[in-house]
């Protein structure tokens, strides 16, 4: 669900939020600040003091042992006792009579002495560095601290200082092998009438101050104290750590590492407070001492998250609270927020559907605040508006009624005036209507068809000018108006774009009142014109076929007596033939001479003249009849655009076509529409015709051009398919010819030419050779000055 | 002529044409008898043997189509030449089926009767 943030309940929740929970968030941050600071003080300060109070113990441990070996080594037994040891030592060693008699005599007393103050060992070492006594008889006891093995020991160490300086010294602690363990030692001289006579030492008890070191009462569970030495370039521990009792002389430390850096401080005798890593990388509070009696440093430290873990609890609860509360107060922010919103919303919702149309809508509900008074004054303007469009609507539905009637029968009446116009459109004539001064009231789809001029413009003008066919008879038009009688004018001629169009045009006048108008029907009927005329065409080409083919039986015969005799006149002539030498000897006569005589008086030629006009004879009766002879050659399928091209190229290349007219000259305009199509035709008679059309309109267009020098000769050529024929055109932009020429070019012997230059049988041959042989049509058309169009028609399917 | 004639009747009404055709084969060496109509032909070949007829096909009476027929009945082994003036006739199925073609179909007038005397030995060669 989208939340917006520009409604009213969403603002209101949001502000609330806010203002609640800052100060809430506020006063936390900063209790728990101050909180954490103030724990952080006391931690310190308790670290503090408790620092202060170990340091205090340890520093008053070692005087306190220290006083009590300087008290020792004053005391008259302790002087006797190393006197007489020293002696008995020197004299017969520790096995001698002598030895045990004073150890017997001392030994009670020394070793009083050193568990009273719980030491660890004691030992008397005389001047020379022998250990003359010792309680616990270690291997250590005879050897010699100055030569012996022990000469390195810290024991060795702090005799050698105690007899130099004179004065009670205590040593570092340090692995001590005879006890094997850590150990201190505190040396003291002893003096007999003011001269050194030896030491007595003294091995302090580790517990002792471990005792002090691991108290770790007021520590918590964390808390450490940790003392160490700083020996030569390392720190060592010298006390067992509370999370490693093995730490004791065991653990180091880097001197100049991080996590030692508080270490160092305090080893260089420096008192501090601060906050850092220990050694288990845990972060602590910390305070520190130096402790110059044992020239160790001491610091009591504490982890962090104990220390503050006050501040830790304390936190998680008040954010548990606050978060309890908040949910609850986030609660009752939304719920006041809603009950707040509620009713405006209800108002909104209504006045929303009232805006809708639904004007019956009104709050149910009223509140007694602000919101409440706006819903009342709403359902009051809701009433006012509510009634008056009651009033309106009862009004306008009268009106509408009165509308819808009105309109009811406007579409009615549209409807029919557009039935009438369809069916006056939809008539294959033109129909015009007229009134009675000749101007148009009506003109029908095939009027605008016919004459190319828009409804429009035709309406109210005189018929005279936009229908000019009818000018010539306008007047009687007029007439038949007035009179009331039917005219019928048939067969009026036309030209559109040089095709000659035929119009029947009958005038009706209005029956209902004389005089009132008339309506014009035109019916355009070029195309009975046209097959009529090819009927007529047909027919008189038939029987001119039938005509000449039993005309050409009596014609070749008596041509056939004719050449045949001449033929064998030749032979008779032959001089060196058997039969014509047997009869010219019998006859006396010679035959060379008879044949000069022939030559001479030019006999022969005429013979030859005969011959050769028989020949031409037979060959014009061949022709002639070529049409009536049925062509036995199968027809093919062909493709008509490749054939006319085809043909254009032999027509170039025809001799004696070019002979006269050169065929190369003329423009050819091609416009083929049957590329794909092929048409079963036979290919060499369709080239005949082609031929036979290109020379004819070569021929024409010669003659022309020759005359006025007009435009350039041009022949168009064009292929369409129409219904289930091919049609092939050949148009030339020659003289055209006449009415009474276009209807008889297609008979044998007709010629336009000069005598001589053709038979007249070429267009009669390709007439019959795509009627008959084709069962298609070829028609001519002609305007003179024009040019003249053969269209030849062959049928898409074969025909049998 | 050391080797036997050939003889050749020829039928046509136009004694024109009938005289000037005769004329040609006696000069090219055949023997000829000439007729005017099919009738006076097979009188003709009733008493005499032909080996080939040069037949015109329009004649008063019985056709020369006819003739042949009846000659073939007469003679299995002849042969026949037609000669027509109408340029419209084609050799008619029956005489297709008895062995007559194209090649001794002649239209009139015959310009090279050269032509005709070939076609005649052709025919003659066939036969021997």
């Amino acid at each position: 669900m989208a939340v917006n943030f520009h409604s009213i309940t969403t603002r209101l929740v949001l502000w609330f939020t806010v203002l609640v929970f800052t100060p809430l968030l506020v006063t936390n941050l900063i209790s728990f600040d101050i909180f954490r600071q103030y724990l952080h003080l006391e931690v310190n300060e308790s670290l503090a003091v408790i620092v202060e109070h170990k340091a205090q113990r340890l520093e008053d441990y070692t005087r306190e042992r220290l006083r009590d070996v300087t008290g020792l080594a004053r005391a008259p037994a302790v002087v006797d006792a190393l006197q007489q040891f020293s002696v008995a030592y020197s004299r017969g060693g520790i096995d001698s009579e002598q030895y045990k008699l004073v150890d017997q005599k001392y030994r009670p007393f020394l070793t009083a002495m050193m568990e009273s103050a719980s030491y660890s060992e004691l030992f008397l070492i005389d001047i020379d560095g022998s250990s003359v006594f010792s309680v616990r008889r270690g291997e250590d006891f005879g050897s010699n601290f100055k030569q012996g093995v022990f000469r390195e020991t810290e024991l060795a160490k702090v005799y050698e200082l105690a007899m130099t300086l004179s004065e009670t010294e205590l040593s570092d602690f340090s692995y001590y092998p005879v006890a094997n363990e850590p150990a201190a030692f505190i040396a003291s001289p002893v003096f007999r009438d003011g001269v050194v006579i030896g030491v007595v030492a003294l091995q302090i008890n580790n517990q002792s101050i471990y005792a002090v070191i691991n108290d770790y009462r007021g520590l918590g569970k964390t808390g450490d104290v940790v003392v160490w030495q700083s020996k030569k370039d390392r720190l060592v521990y010298m006390a067992p750590l509370r999370f490693d009792p093995d730490a004791a002389f065991r653990r180091r430390a880097k001197l100049n590492g991080d996590a030692s850096k508080v270490l160092q401080q305090a080893a260089e005798g420096v008192n501090g407070q601060g906050v850092g890593l220990d050694y288990r990388g845990e972060q602590t509070i910390a305070a520190w001492r130096y402790l110059p009696s044992l020239r160790w440093g001491l610091i009591v430290k504490k982890d962090e998250a104990e220390a503050f873990s006050s501040v830790t609890t304390l936190t998680q609860i008040m954010l548990q609270i606050a978060l309890g509360s908040g949910v609850a107060l986030i609660i009752i922010i939304i719920w006041q927020s809603l009950k707040i919103t509620k009713p405006i919303h209800q108002l909104i919702n209504v006045v929303q559907q009232f805006a809708d149309g639904d004007l019956r809508q009104r709050v149910g509900l009223i509140h007694k605040d602000e919101v409440g008074k706006l819903a009342q004054a709403f359902n009051k303007m809701a009433l006012n508006l509510y009634e008056t469009q009651e009033r309106l609507l009862s009004n306008s539905k009268i009106l509408e009624k009165e509308v819808f009637e009105r309109k009811e029968a406007d579409v009615k009446l549209s409807r029919l005036k557009n039935y009438l116009d369809d069916i006056i459109d939809s008539m294959p004539s033109a129909l015009i209507g007229v009134d009675s001064e000749g101007r148009v009231t009506h003109w029908n789809r095939r009027a605008r068809e016919q004459t190319g001029v828009a409804k429009e413009q035709a309406l109210t003008h005189a018929l005279r000018d936009v229908f000019p066919l009818l000018r010539d008879q306008y007047d009687s038009v007029l007439d038949a108006i007035q009179s009331g009688s039917i005219l019928t004018l048939d067969r009026i001629e036309r030209f559109d774009n040089n095709r000659r169009q035929f119009n029947d045009i009958t005038i009706y006048p209005l029956r209902e009142e004389v005089g009132v108008g008339a309506v014009l029907r035109v019916d355009d009927v070029s195309a009975q014109v046209e097959l009529q005329e090819l009927i007529v065409q047909s027919e008189k080409m038939v029987s001119i076929g039938g005509l000449a083919a039993g005309m050409a039986h009596e014609i070749n015969n008596p041509l056939s007596a004719i050449s045949q005799s001449i033929q064998n006149i030749f032979i008779c002539l032959e001089v060196e033939r058997e039969k014509n030498i047997e009869m010219a000897n019998e006859l006396g006569v010679n035959l060379a001479a008879v044949n000069t005589y022939f030559e001479k008086r030019r006999v022969r030629r005429f013979l030859e003249s005969i011959d050769e006009a028989t020949v031409r004879a037979a060959k014009i009766v061949n022709d002639m009849l070529a049409f009536s002879r049925r062509s036995e050659s199968r027809r093919a399928p062909t493709n008509l655009t490749k054939l006319i091209d085809k043909t254009l190229e032999l027509a170039a290349t025809d001799y004696n076509l070019k002979k006269k007219y050169d065929f190369r000259k003329i423009k050819i305009v091609r416009q083929y529409n049957l590329e794909t199509i092929e048409v079963p035709c036979t290919l060499t008679e369709i080239q005949q015709v082609l031929l036979n059309l290109f020379s004819n309109a070569a021929q024409s267009m010669y003659l022309q051009d020759s005359e006025k020098n007009r435009s350039v000769p041009t022949i168009t050529l064009r292929t369409r398919q129409e219904g289930q024929y091919a049609v092939l055109e050949v148009e030339d932009n020659g003289p055209g010819m006449d009415e009474q020429t276009r209807k008889r070019v297609f008979e044998p012997f007709f010629t336009t030419k000069e005598e001589g230059v053709g038979t007249g049988l070429g267009l009669s041959v390709s007439y019959f050779i795509v009627t008959s042989n084709h069962k298609g049509m070829i028609n001519v058309s002609s305007t003179l000055g024009v040019g003249t169009k053969f269209s030849i028609y062959l049928p898409l399917e074969k025909v049998k | 002529m050391n080797k036997p004639q050939k003889r050749v009747l020829v039928v046509d009404d136009e004694i024109g044409i009938l005289e000037s055709i005769e004329f040609f084969l006696l000069e090219s060496g055949f023997y000829v008898c000439s007729a005017t109509s099919a009738e006076q032909a097979l009188l003709l070949l009733d008493k005499q043997v032909f080996d080939v007829a040069v037949v015109d096909v329009r004649l008063p009476g019985m056709s020369g189509n006819e003739l042949i027929i009846k000659s073939v009945k007469i003679n299995a082994q002849m042969k026949f030449i037609i000669c027509t003036g109408s340029t419209e006739y084609k050799i008619p199925l029956h005489l297709l089926n008895i062995g007559i073609s194209r090649e001794e179909l002649f239209y009139k007038p015959i310009t090279h009767m050269e032509k005709l005397v070939e076609t005649i030995n052709r025919l003659m060669s066939q036969v021997n």
